[in-house]
């Protein structure tokens, strides 16, 4: 039973990590669409203020263009990524 | 009035109306006491022509203790973003850098540019010590006012980045105090603090020029209003080419200065502040 214990706590434990991982991710997605919001036809007016951080999100700026492509739906999701092999 | 504990001084009013004169007037005055930094904001780069003298982007000695400069701002924005620009061009991969280039165009198109650029000038030159008094001559239209609203606005919305950001650094078990972006927008709020403080502090001195004309006295009443209602008190209301008829404001406040017909050159400008005595 002992053991039965403490994979249930593992398992949950290792869920939270994910789930945390996977706020944490979304969170990123929203910092990053307030700064780079302009690719969008949205203008930012705080841009010209706060410019200097462009070069240092810069990295981020592709992985925030592929997560907007991201498919919400895993169905669409999946069949993107058949998309892709065909 | 108590100029003594003033610190910084601005002045507006509509364009024409004497701003440039009144600055340099006014900061030859009170360089007889204080060392004075007079700051024209005003692309035309009319304080060359009011001194009769070449002034320029570099703080130049006028009179043994006063000091000017002409600040284009349009260029220290351009020379601004294109450093960025390089810098970015260094830290990423070429691949990178392409995708994220317009991000430098887009804040230099950007309507709200050239305020940033003159908030970003005020923050520095204010913080200047070498100074004791520093006295702003702004271009002409509100803004003033729209300096004043400014930063407020923009502190709203990066304590909402700086919020965002702590959160997912906290989420991703990171070390806030090692973040640079982090620190970057807390660098950011400090600056607007800064500014939100300096626009009401009593060390700042805001003046409003009119001439004795209808238009120009309705824009000034105006000005008024709205530096009330942001909760900045006007320290004094300057109504400059006065030609002794009667005027619409009164008070303590109120000071004339009479019509000169050529203020240019430092003898002349002394002239216009020498029956003022009672007041400055």
């Amino acid at each position: 039973m002992e053991i039965l214990k403490n994979l249930k706590l593992f398992i949950s434990g290792s869920l939270e990590e994910e789930r945390t991982k996977a706020r944490a991710k979304e969170l990123e997605f929203c910092f990053l669409t307030l700064i780079f919001s302009d690719m969008l036809g949205i203008p930012n007016p705080y841009l010209p203020f706060i410019v200097d951080l462009i070069p240092r999100t810069g990295e981020k700026f592709r992985w925030w263009t592929q997560k907007l492509a991201e498919h919400k739906s895993v169905i669409f999701h999946k069949s993107g990524e058949i998309g892709e092999v065909l | 009035m108590n100029l003594e504990d003033k610190r910084y001084f601005f002045f507006s009013g509509k364009g024409g109306v004497g701003k440039t004169t009144i600055a340099s007037a006014f900061s030859l005055k009170i360089s007889e006491k204080r060392k004075t930094l007079l700051v024209s904001l005003d692309p035309s780069h009319s304080l060359s022509l009011v001194f009769e003298k070449e002034i320029g982007g570099k703080i130049k000695n006028i009179k043994e203790n006063l000091f000017a400069v002409e600040i284009d701002i349009e260029k220290e924005s351009e020379n601004y973003v294109e450093n960025l620009k390089k810098q970015g061009k260094k830290m990423l991969s070429s691949a990178v850098f392409e995708e994220i280039e317009i991000f430098f165009d887009l804040a230099k198109s950007s309507p709200l540019n050239l305020d940033f650029a003159l908030l970003r000038f005020v923050y520095e030159i204010t913080k200047e010590e070498n100074f004791s008094a520093i006295v702003f001559d702004t271009a002409p239209s509100g803004y003033a006012l729209k300096l004043i609203a400014l930063p407020s606005l923009t502190k709203a919305w990066l304590e909402k980045l700086k919020n965002l950001r702590k959160e997912i650094l906290f989420l991703e078990r990171e070390n806030p105090e090692e973040d640079e972006i982090l620190k970057a927008i807390e660098e950011k709020i400090h600056q607007t603090n800064h500014l939100i403080q300096l626009f009401r502090s009593e060390k700042t001195f805001f003046g409003i020029i009119v001439n004795p004309e209808p238009l120009s006295v309705e824009i000034g009443r105006k000005t008024l209003e709205e530096l009330k209602s942001a909760g900045i008190k006007t320290d004094a209301i300057i109504v400059n080419k006065w030609n002794g008829e009667e005027l619409p404001f009164s008070g303590k406040n109120v000071l004339v200065v009479k019509k000169t017909e050529n203020p240019r050159g430092i003898k002349n400008l002394k002239k216009l502040f020498e029956n003022e005595k009672s007041c400055f």
